[in-house]
Formats: C-alpha cells, sequence, structure tokens
C-alpha cells in the first residue's frame, strides 16, 4: 500500500503543480466550456498511454523506459531522450517552481522574507531530505500531494457548494488560437511516467488512480473558475489560480492557495530529484550511465550537481529573464517527446509479445508526438525554443554516442 | 594575507555597487500612492520573467517596460514627467 502512495504522488507531482494550475486557468479562460471536454478527452489519451507504458506484459521493464525505448528503436536514442528530458525538466522545472513558491511565501505570508532566499531554503531542504534518507523524500513527497489535495478539494467545496460566484456565465467559447486547449490538455496529465513502481501492473493502477484524482480536480477546477472570474481575466492573467481562490473566500482563500502553490512547487522538485535520481542511478547500473556519479550512496552526487545547478541559476538571475519560460516549454516539450517514443516503443513491444498490433498505443504516440511538433513549431520564442530543443538533445545525444562507443569499451573512461 | 587581500577586494567591489546605487532616489508607497493617477507621473513596470508573472501586484496603470528596449522608451516621454521604476 505504501508504494502505490508514493506512485500516485509521484504521478501527481507535475499535475497538481503551480505550472499546471496556470495552464489550467489558462486554458479555462480561452476555451470555457470546452475546457471540460478537452480534460475529458486528455485524460483518456493519458490513461491509454499509462496502460501501455505499464503493461505488465511488456518484456522489458524500467523507471523511464529507457531499455525498452533502447530494444525497439535505438540505444543511443532511446538515452539521448531519457537523459534530455529528465535532466532539462528537473533542472528548469525545479527552478522556475521553487521560485514560484517563493513569492507566494513573500507576497501572501511574509512580506519582509525575501523571495529568492525562500526559494534556496526549500531548494537545501529538498536536497538535504533527498540526500539523507530516500525514506524522508518519500514521506516529504506524500504529505506535500496530500497537502495540495486538501487545499484543492477545501477551495473547491467552499466554490461550489458555499460561495455565489462572480463571473461571467460560462458559455461554449472557441479560442482564437487553434487547437490550443485540445494539445495542452496533454501537458497538464504528463508526470504518470514518473511513477517509480518495481512490480508488475502497480504502474498501471497507480497512474490511473492518479489521472482518475488529477481530472476530477482539474474537472471541477475548471467549473468553479468559470462561476469566479470572468474568462477574458483568466486568459490574461498570469496567476488565474489565484485569481479565483481570491474570488472564492478572500481573505482565506489566498492563503490556502499560497499553502497549496508552496506545497506543490516542493511536491514537483522532490517528484523530479528522486525519479531523475533513480532514473540515472538504474542507468548506471546497466552501464548506460557513469558508475561513479550514479552508484555512490545511489546516485547522491546527482542530486547535489542538480541542486548546485538550480542555485547557480537562481543566483545568477535566470528566474527574471523572459527566456526562462522558454526553455521551460522547451524542456516541457522534450518531455512529450519522450513519453511520445517511450509510448511508441511500448506498443511495439506489446506487439510483438502478444502477436496482434496494439493500435491505439501507436494511435496516442502518434497524437502526442503530433503534440510536440505543434507546440514546438506554434507561438511566440519559436527560433529560441527549437534551438533549445535541438541543443539539448544534440548534447544528450552526444554524451550517449560517446559512452556506448567508447566507454562500454573501458578503455577510456573510469 | 592573500587571503585577506582577496577579501578586501571583494568587499570593496560589492560595497563600491551600492555606494553607486545610493545615487538614485527610492520612493515609499504611501509616498506614490497620492500620485497615482497624475499625469505627470508614469509608472513603469520593469520587471522581467517570473518577477512579474509570479507576483499578485501589479500597480494600475503602471506601464510595463524592459530595461533592454530603454532606447525606445526613454525618449517617450516629456522631460517634465516624472518616472517611477517599480522593480522586484
Amino acid at each position: 500500500m505504501r508504494v502505490s502512495l508514493l506512485s500516485i504522488s509521484l504521478a501527481l507531482s507535475w499535475m497538481l503543480s503551480p505550472e499546471s494550475l496556470i495552464l489550467l486557468g489558462k486554458t479555462v479562460g480561452e476555451h470555457g466550456t470546452i475546457t471540460l471536454v478537452v480534460l475529458g478527452i486528455a485524460g483518456v489519451v493519458s490513461a491509454i498511454c499509462a496502460s501501455v507504458i505499464y503493461s505488465p506484459h511488456l518484456s522489458v521493464q524500467g523507471h523511464s523506459g529507457t531499455l525498452l525505448m533502447g530494444q525497439e528503436v535505438h540505444a543511443v536514442v532511446g538515452l539521448s531522450l531519457t537523459l534530455a528530458s529528465r535532466v532539462s525538466v528537473t533542472l528548469l522545472a525545479s527552478c522556475a517552481m521553487l521560485v514560484t513558491a517563493g513569492f507566494a511565501f513573500n507576497e501572501i505570508f511574509v512580506y519582509w522574507f525575501p523571495n529568492f532566499a525562500f526559494a534556496t531554503l526549500l531548494l537545501v531542504g529538498i536536497t538535504g531530505v533527498n540526500i539523507v534518507s530516500r525514506g524522508w523524500a518519500q514521506n516529504l513527497q506524500m504529505v506535500c500531494v496530500a497537502i495540495v489535495i486538501l487545499g484543492m478539494v477545501s477551495l473547491l467545496l467552499f466554490g461550489l457548494l458555499a460561495g455565489e460566484g462572480g463571473g461571467s456565465e460560462s458559455v461554449w467559447q472557441s479560442s482564437d488560437v487553434p487547437f490550443f486547449g485540445a494539445f495542452a490538455g496533454v501537458f497538464l496529465f504528463v508526470g504518470y511516467d514518473l511513477i517509480l513502481s518495481d512490480k508488475k501492473g502497480q504502474g498501471v493502477v497507480s497512474a490511473f488512480i492518479a489521472l482518475l484524482l488529477a481530472l476530477g480536480i482539474y474537472f471541477f477546477w475548471a467549473i468553479t473558475s468559470m462561476k469566479y472570474a470572468p474568462l477574458a481575466q483568466l486568459s490574461g492573467s498570469t496567476i488565474p489560480h489565484l485569481i479565483v481562490a481570491k474570488s472564492i473566500v478572500a481573505p482565506m482563500g489566498r492563503m490556502v492557495m499560497g499553502v497549496v502553490i508552496i506545497a506543490g512547487a516542493c511536491a514537483a522538485a522532490n517528484a523530479l530529484f528522486m525519479t531523475t535520481r533513480e532514473t540515472l542511478a538504474h542507468l548506471a547500473e546497466e552501464g548506460l550511465f557513469p558508475e561513479w556519479l550514479g552508484k555512490y550512496r545511489r546516485g547522491v552526487l546527482l542530486l547535489i550537481v542538480l541542486a548546485m545547478s538550480i542555485c547557480l541559476m537562481m543566483f545568477t538571475g535566470l528566474a527574471g529573464e523572459e527566456v526562462l519560460e522558454v526553455y521551460l516549454h522547451g524542456s516541457l516539450l522534450l518531455w512529450l517527446l519522450h513519453i511520445s517514443v517511450r509510448c511508441y516503443s511500448a506498443s511495439r513491444n506489446l506487439s510483438r509479445e502478444k502477436g496482434s498490433r496494439v493500435v491505439h498505443g501507436f494511435f496516442v504516440s502518434i497524437l502526442l508526438f503530433g503534440a510536440f511538433l505543434y507546440f514546438l513549431f506554434w507561438g511566440q520564442s519559436v527560433q529560441v525554443r527549437v534551438e533549445f530543443c535541438f541543443l539539448t538533445l544534440a548534447a544528450a545525444f552526444c554524451f550517449a554516442l560517446f559512452w556506448r562507443v567508447c566507454c562500454q569499451k573501458k578503455s577510456i573512461c573510469l | 594575507m592573500k587571503k585577506l587581500l582577496f577579501f578586501v577586494i571583494v568587499l570593496f567591489f560589492t560595497s563600491g555597487a551600492t555606494v553607486f546605487a545610493a545615487n538614485v532616489p527610492l520612493m515609499e508607497k504611501e509616498e506614490l500612492q497620492p500620485l497615482l493617477g497624475s499625469k505627470d507621473v508614469v509608472v513603469l513596470d520593469v520587471r522581467t520573467g517570473r518577477d512579474w508573472s509570479q507576483s499578485e501586484f501589479k500597480i494600475k496603470g503602471a506601464v510595463r517596460a524592459s530595461y533592454s528596449t530603454f532606447n525606445e522608451w526613454g525618449n517617450a516621454y516629456s522631460k517634465d514627467t516624472t518616472l517611477v521604476l517599480y522593480c522586484s
């Protein structure tokens, strides 16, 4: 039971993060009532993908699907995608969300405490917990997610049952941005691939429970948002979730949402640290990653490198740069690409194991790849985003190729 | 001795920046509030990235301006206008 709760909380970490709440709010603002349909479709697509990548019938099991991708596509491709997506998301999303938590703490709770100092404290705390004990990190994960769920459910109950509303009439609204909601929906549910499950079949159950929980919260939060805030205000705001929370019950709603933001940021950062560490340590055991980095105390050196990198990013002011959002968007796209290729690899493997084509798996992998391409080339800052994705993939590819060709001969690398 | 000298040099440069910055007058919110809405006062929100997007507090009527485009907006206002820069 403990492992299932941890798996569910890992899967929910991104879905209930501040970034997802912002994306949900903007989607509601763009699409109105259509958002409910978008959520349903995105949830189903994600559930199908989860059922494929965590299928107990796969001949190759693993945390990130790297070995599976290596078998079904190419070893270098699999390792490249895993490195590029995991490391870039861990660095950029953690930096961005911890800074968000710092602002929430400074503006909602203690105005005189510097926001970046709080963000740094959170980073040091999460890193320290992960270094000291994996058990502590797991407990922190479950506690943070529980706080987020409690906070969101409290606001929802008050908003739907007790509040009077004040937003405009929700309408069947289409966005000026073609397909925005349809594809944006899939970003809300990524995170189901963060499950660290060693037991066959448990990943599917945990992913389904997490998706169902997230879908329920998203669904009712979308309805509450439309009830309490004008759609134009939601789509134009950078903090739509705070606007809705304040409208539901001020000032308590604002404070509850502040706690949700801080706990959500901690949960997401902790989950990314845990899964990246476990994934790379697992790859080190398989000889696909430097042994000295991955094996010592199960990747603790890697944790320290990640934390110091995030610290450096915060201290050099990256959080105050517009380009962080472009890089973050790029890293999420790489995450989506990773899931798409993993789904494709799993579909190929299952098709061979079962003797019949897993059509739904192939369809979903193509859909997710289409979403990746759409958002890569649509919107602002296309050039910067494409350059980021290309350079990140290229760097990961070079490392993977070098490691495979040179280091596996044990003649050059230690 | 070398370590002490290094420390003194670092201290000099870090405090030097503060000395230069002290020449820019600061305004408290109590001073600004009565001036809001005045034609001769323009509040420029020069926060960028998450400093702006994740902050709840946006001053009503403030104009967003980026330091990277200073050459464009720097000459857009008359010399009699008071520019109040809101930063993080």
